[in-house]
């Protein structure tokens, strides 16, 4: 028997099971979770046009852009989402590895790396555990934990792993009391910044745009510190600025912010999901910034994203040549992917993926040319799969 | 209408049956169709071919007491194939994953000749589900019977997606395991 006969006999699961999975509960995280899952929906639509689409022509090219490179593809198209593959614990990162911490009792969870350059005073070494998914051992470790300049230690710590440090950011549940009490106890006028935004009416995008500067915007948030906070569980509607943001210090990446036409803000940079209301004239004001201050902008990918065959592995570098996605193979660009970090290296060492296969490579860095396309800030790598004019990244 | 009225209709090969099904269950359907190919008009085709094979299955299936549990069945299988067939469809690529993921579970995959037929299999299949836990249990059949995606898991059971996919892994070791102990060869 194969996997698909094995899915396909899924079906012989008892049908009363079947009906409890679908009335299934949810829990309280959900509430944030919805917004995680809103923010995975987003990004197949990001990614879908992760190639940076420039423009079609009539002859069906399309003109697309890697990390600035320009490109001309065939109509291509990428649903992405993640694998569900674990890997062994060797193959894991250090940050992979101990994913949680416990301070004074306290529980925080690993959120990602942050510049030596944020840290603050050191509170002592503290304890960090991770479990081996295959064999359920538990591992220890004890590691220096620092304070975060300017944040409190009761929301997110550093800890130092290898050399680097690591964000952490506890895991209870503790609602503000009011939009002053974030501001201050995550700094966020220092450590967050307001970019690209979208419009929203409802459901419907109404368009993307990129702020020339977010002072303003930060002065009108800044006035609103008693938006008392708001625990009910939805989303926003009606007409609403939905602002992307990513904080190194705050250990997020691409979360959503958004400020309502009815004078809320939600977000769930604080894993949960924060309203708060700061009043219809408030809202208004932040409308007209962005009204002023916003820019036509392109819609933004989660991260970059170019794919091609696998052709070589040698000298700590895979290469791989986007031939196949060219109208004419003769174009084919040949990109250099480095082999030196573990979550690219293991589906090497794995087998999952051989020379000859079909990948795609998502990156936050530039592809240095002079280097010889070498691609910088490579994050994930995964097979891909043909399908008529169509290319999927499988979940 | 209850269940084995509908069923009764269908028995007596009367059209009402699939007005009445439709009725009854139509949104449930499309929507668990929908879930799996993930578009809209493939799913409202799914549905329609669901009541096409209840109308040639029944009779000789008589499911009265369990009539939507039979043509969730049958539009489960539909939907699948459907994602199968038609590669334009995004989740084609989902599919291919999940038929992956589950040829981790299988002690013998290359094996053609082991075979297991489907009353043992099924016994297998829900003495193994029987022992894991209601959480486990639930996110397992929204996995590889629903076929949700990570995302749509994580955020159902409020839970995130690495815990999502440790999970799944276990309990994917855990049925491997359990078929091998208890001498299935499939």
């Amino acid at each position: 028997m194969r996997g698909n006969e094995l899915l396909d006999k899924m079906e012989l699961i008892d049908s009363a099971w079947v009906e409890a999975a679908d009335a299934g509960p949810k829990k309280k995280r959900a509430v944030w979770m919805k917004w995680t899952a809103a923010a995975a929906c987003l990004s197949l639509v990001a990614v879908a046009a992760a190639f940076g689409v420039m423009g079609r022509n009539a002859d069906n090219v399309t003109r697309v852009s890697l990390g600035g490179i320009e490109r001309k593809y065939k109509n291509v198209k990428i649903a992405a989402g993640e694998l569900a593959r674990i890997w062994p614990w060797e193959y894991l990162t250090v940050s992979e590895q101990y994913v949680t911490l416990t301070l004074n009792g306290e529980e925080y969870s690993v959120r990602s790396s942050v510049d030596a350059s944020c840290i603050g005073s050191l509170l002592g070494s503290f304890e960090l555990t991770g479990t081996d998914p295959y064999t359920d051992e538990e591992h220890r470790m004890t590691a220096e934990v620092y304070q975060i300049a300017g944040i409190s230690e009761d929301r997110l710590v550093a800890a130092k792993l290898e050399g680097e440090f690591y964000v952490y950011g506890r895991n209870a549940y503790l609602p503000p009391a009011d939009w002053g009490e974030v501001l201050d106890d995550y700094a966020l006028e220092r450590t967050l910044s307001f970019d690209h935004f979208t419009e929203y009416d409802g459901v419907e995008e109404k368009g993307h745009y990129r702020l020339s500067d977010d002072e303003a915007v930060w002065k009108i948030l800044s006035a609103c510190r008693n938006a008392e906070f708001v625990a009910e569980d939805s989303l926003p509607g009606g007409r609403y600025l939905s602002f992307t943001v990513s904080s190194d210090v705050l250990g997020v990446y691409r979360r959503v912010f958004s400020v309502t036409e009815d004078g809320y803000v939600w977000t769930n940079i604080f894993d949960y999901a924060y309203g708060f209301r700061i009043g219809k004239e408030t809202a208004d004001q932040i409308f007209s910034c962005a009204a002023e201050l916003g820019g036509k902008a392109e819609p933004e990918p989660f991260t970059d994203t170019l794919a091609g065959t696998l052709t070589e592995i040698k000298d700590g570098y895979l290469t791989v040549d986007d031939a196949v996605l060219c109208q004419d193979e003769r174009d084919g660009m040949q990109f250099q992917i480095a082999l030196d970090d573990i979550r690219i290296r293991r589906h090497i060492d794995c087998g999952d993926i051989a020379v000859g296969d079909l990948v795609v490579v998502s990156f936050t860095g530039d592809i240095h040319v002079g280097a010889g396309n070498v691609v910088g800030g490579v994050c994930s790598l995964s097979r891909g799969y043909w399908s008529g004019e169509e290319l999927f990244i499988p979940e | 209408m209850d269940d084995s009225e509908i069923v009764a209709l269908y028995l007596g090969r009367d059209e009402e049956a699939v007005r009445q099904t439709a009725e009854k269950y139509g949104s449930r359907l499309r929507s668990l169709a929908y879930g799996i190919v993930c578009d809209r008009q493939t799913a409202e085709e799914c549905e329609n071919d669901t009541y096409m094979e209840a109308w040639n299955t029944i009779p000789p299936h008589e499911p009265e007491s369990y009539l939507y549990a039979f043509l969730a069945r049958i539009i489960r299988h539909i939907s699948l194939n459907c994602c199968r067939n038609r590669s334009r469809l995004k989740r084609s690529a989902l599919i291919l994953e999940l038929d992956a993921e589950l040829e981790q579970c299988i002690p013998a995959p290359d094996d053609v000749e082991c075979r297991i037929d489907d009353m043992t299999l099924r016994e297998a299949i829900n003495r193994f589900l029987g022992a894991l836990g209601e959480e486990k249990r639930n996110i397992f059949i929204r996995r590889y019977w629903y076929l949700d995606s990570i995302a749509d898991i994580s955020g159902r059971f409020g839970m995130s997606g690495s815990k999502v996919k440790t999970t799944l892994f276990r309990c994917r070791s855990q049925l491997r395991e359990h078929l091998k102990k208890e001498g299935y060869t499939i």
